[in-house]
């Protein structure tokens, strides 16, 4: 029996059920991981969140940073002076790093550095689907891919080894699935490292590129790869399974969760085939995949997103003069692309309609769709969210103003769905401020503002919102201070402090306080910043009409803050304790059926029953936004005086 | 069938409880010596978006995740959802439905273009599927018991009295219960459990 109260600390030969992200986090604590560092972004936010928890325990040094770019050179640097270190972040978040990430394999990283990808096929919760294998290619650097809890654990125990022996970078490729799935995970001995922690500057070429010192260090990124590859070919980490009793109707290529769907298919398919699942995904095992082709007749590549073993392959097949053989990727017989096969996820019923064409069998599945149509249930923001009440000023502000409104990323984002359509051009994090800088050189004469929650001020917002105010661009910024990194799960960010009111905060965490942004943006020149509670709308709203005036008047920067904790962590913490507020009702002898509470503020907790408007008790938090909302004088929503919340 | 093998398919919308119901049902797999993997699917869904949770007993390094028509049992914790579900669920599975209804963004502001249809009208849908479908008020019988967070345990006590292809006994059921909510909450749990099978096919 274990002494630790953490099931995932357990010891050597103990078995548990992990999600994927818990069984990267034993993983490292096997691999005698000492510094990890992150920018919380889903797939990957639960690593972090269970990291956080057993740092104390574990004696891994684990902090939030400001954005992955930060958290991968905290944690190449610490692996330079010698620390097992590891890094990890969602797919988007590798565009963030990837400035000091394309170095990495340039450098003698002796301590060991591994970094965890989440990528998101789908998307699930990320605004694209982009393959990050290719950076493997781009970056020298060699990626692994696991298809189940087990694997990813076993894979940052091997990574981390060879990272070691090696001295380089190792990624590991996972995906929504493999991080959010759970899976039966044996657990192997801790070790420590036996490293010396001491930084040696002239290591193998030293840690200085520049064009005259570039040429060694892109030799050995290059050589070290040769390495990998050699590995691949004698066999490490491929697995041929075969599945079924008959002979092999067909040979496929995969890897990842692909891997495990596949075997769903072929089971529902009744279909006898010989997969060849590949683990270290860069370098290709080359000659081992060639051998695989030449013994199978028609061989089918499965892999989401991208064709990027598929071109790989096909270029190991030209250099090796093979030709008669029937590679089935990502393109029709004749060549033509196909784009369907480009997008999404390839889950169970999707392999097997994909198979059951390419073998000409009937396709075996039997399903019954609602034939009543069921409506959509997108996400929304949370009953008594900050952000809907600010919303609500804005979409005011602007109408009358004739302007408009840019986006950034965060729970915020949503206010682009109806009914507040705020936010309407989206690119990536810190993106908001810019937009709105270039659009205002476009359209001088509209009213512009966007808006930008705390966490991603502080990670990618201050460069464009520095630039907006040194180059003088004429616009509103809003602020959406809630005080946590909401969107992935209530992580804390540098604003975090005693305000977020029902964040665990932990460690280094507790007691912490917030930075002032306030005093960041006056630092920076902002000439306006007013803070305004965001429940109140009439505040906001006159705050944002001055905002539009001081800008449109200053040619400049204008900056509303709207504070209020994050209601889901509030309500949570509150519901608890049980000290959340009573919720509200309506009062029919006075209601006139406007519905405008429910049309247009469309808070979660406002329904429809019977035509007439109706509060969900459960849902509602008690935090009456919506009364402000409300064109009666005499106001018919109401708190109730007596309720017991079960 | 056989006894040792079975796909779940868990529904509900962000908050419901999709992930604690999973894990209880993951465990009691566990219990019985069966090998069981899991995927809940979120994306945003914390925001009050659809939750869902797949679960596969016995099918070894298979995914988790239910193909179409493939689930044996459909366990939805808001009727809606039930019908988002059915096309998982196998020709004459089983279907536990709460009756508890959270309107969709959709809906609320359609100006009552967009329906949630009725109870009435999802069962009948449900029904063209399967005979099994036992529809539970299975937030009020958790109120009246002082705790609307047993929900879920109703309706896997509903489950459990309709239906003999669980892979493990009752037992083990009550045993995973216990072992997966707050130490404080097994009695009223167990009481949950009690009232939910109580349930009948309707």
């Amino acid at each position: 029996m274990s002494k630790s109260k953490f099931p995932i600390l357990g010891d050597a030969g103990t078995e548990e059920i992990l999600i994927g992200n818990e069984a990267f986090v034993r993983g490292m604590y096997e691999a005698g991981v000492e510094v990890a560092a992150a920018y919380p972004g889903s797939p990957t936010s639960e690593i972090g969140v269970t990291l956080s928890a057993i740092s104390e325990e574990s004696g891994i040094y684990f902090e939030f940073s400001t954005n992955e770019k930060v958290a991968l050179e905290l944690a190449a640097s610490a692996s330079i002076g010698g620390v097992p270190a590891c890094t990890f972040m969602k797919s988007v978040g590798l565009n963030v790093a990837s400035d000091s990430f394309v170095q990495l394999s340039k450098f003698t990283l002796k301590g060991g550095l591994v970094i965890i990808l989440g990528d998101d096929p789908g998307p699930h919760s990320s605004q694209n689907e982009q393959d990050n294998r290719y950076y493997a290619r781009l970056a020298k650097v060699p990626l692994l891919e696991p298809s189940n809890s087990q694997e990813a654990k076993d894979m940052i125990v091997f990574a981390m080894e060879l990272s070691q022996k090696w001295k380089m970078p190792v990624v590991i490729r996972s995906t929504t699935r493999i991080c959010h799935g759970t899976g039966m995970v044996k657990f192997g001995a801790k070790k420590s490292s036996i490293i010396e922690k001491k930084f040696e500057p002239d290591l193998e070429g030293g840690y200085i590129p520049l064009p005259g010192t570039l040429r060694p260090l892109r030799i050995k990124s290059l050589n070290n790869l040769k390495k990998w590859e050699k590995l691949a070919n004698e066999g490490a980490l491929i697995e041929e399974v075969k599945v079924g009793d008959g002979e092999s109707q067909i040979g496929i290529i995969t890897s990842g969760h692909t891997f495990a769907a596949t075997l769903s298919a072929l089971r529902i398919l009744g279909v006898s085939a010989t997969i060849l699942k590949l683990g270290i995904v860069y370098p290709l095992p080359m000659n081992k995949i060639v051998d695989f082709l030449q013994r199978f007749k028609k061989v089918k590549i499965l892999e989401e997103l991208d064709p990027f073993l598929e071109d790989l392959i096909k270029v190991g097949l030209y250099e090796r003069k093979i030709t008669g053989i029937t590679l089935l990727g990502k393109s029709s017989e004749e060549y033509e692309f196909e784009e369907e096969e480009w997008l999404g996820e390839y889950d169970t019923t999707r392999l097997v309609t994909m198979l059951a064409k390419i073998l000409d069998i009937k396709n075996p599945i039997d399903f019954l769709k609602s034939e009543i149509e069921v409506p959509a249930r997108p996400p929304q923001l949370c009953p008594g969210c900050g952000h809907r009440t600010s919303f609500m000023s804005a979409k005011e502000v602007i109408e009358e103003r004739s302007g408009f409104s840019m986006a950034d990323i965060g729970c915020y984002s949503l206010g682009y769905l109806p009914p507040y359509n705020q936010g309407l051009v989206l690119y990536s994090m810190g993106s908001g401020v810019p937009s709105t800088s270039g659009m205002s050189k476009a359209l001088p004469a509209t009213p512009l503002m966007s808006f930008i929650g705390d966490s991603t001020l502080f990670h990618a917002g201050l460069p464009g919102i520095i630039n907006a105010v040194w180059n003088r661009h004429k616009q509103v910024l809003m602020v959406m201070d809630n005080g946590i990194t909401a969107m992935t799960g209530h992580q804390p960010n540098p604003n975090t402090g005693k305000k977020s009111l029902g964040a665990p905060l932990t460690g280094k965490y507790m007691n912490q306080k917030s930075m002032s942004i306030d005093s960041i943006l006056e630092g920076i020149g902002v000439k306006f910043i007013k803070r305004v509670p965001a429940y109140d709308q009439k505040q906001v709203t006159n705050a944002l009409n001055e905002a539009f005036d001081f800008a449109e008047k200053n040619n400049t920067l204008a900056v509303v803050i709207q504070e209020e904790p994050c209601a889901l962590m509030r309500s949570s913490a509150e519901r608890r304790a049980g000290t959340l507020a009573n919720p509200f009702y309506i009062d029919h002898a006075i209601c006139r059926n406007i519905q405008r509470c429910l049309t247009e503020f469309a808070c979660p907790a406002i329904e429809e029953i019977d035509e007439k408007v109706e509060i969900n008790v459960d849902l509602c938090i008690g935090c009456g936004c919506c009364v402000q909302n409300c064109p009666l004088i005499e106001k018919p929503i109401k708190q109730m005086e007596d309720f017991k919340r079960v | 069938m056989s006894k040792d093998r079975l796909k779940v398919h868990i529904s509900g919308m962000g908050g419901q409880g999709v992930g604690a119901t999973s894990r209880i049902l993951t465990y009691a797999s566990q219990l019985a010596g069966l090998s069981v993997s899991s995927m809940e699917t979120h994306g945003l869904a914390q925001r009050g978006g659809v939750v869902v949770s797949d679960i596969a007993i016995g099918y070894g390094r298979e995914s988790p995740l239910c193909a179409n028509g493939e689930a044996d049992v459909l366990l939805t914790l808001e009727a809606l959802e039930a019908l988002r579900s059915m096309v998982k669920l196998r020709k004459d599975g089983i279907a536990v439905v709460n009756t508890t209804k959270y309107q969709p963004l959709s809906v609320r502001i359609s100006r009552g273009e967009v329906k949630y249809p009725t109870l009435e009208e999802i069962k009948q849908e449900l029904k063209k599927r399967t005979p099994n479908v036992i529809m539970v008020d299975a937030d009020k019988t958790a109120r009246n018991l002082g705790i609307s967070l047993a929900m879920n345990v109703v309706l896997i006590g509903a489950l459990c009295a309709n239906t003999d292809i669980l892979p493990f006994t009752e037992e083990q059921l009550k045993e995973a219960i216990k072992a997966k909510i707050p130490q404080k909450f097994v009695g009223v749990n167990m009481a949950a459990f009690s009232k939910g099978k109580e349930t009948k096919i309707s």
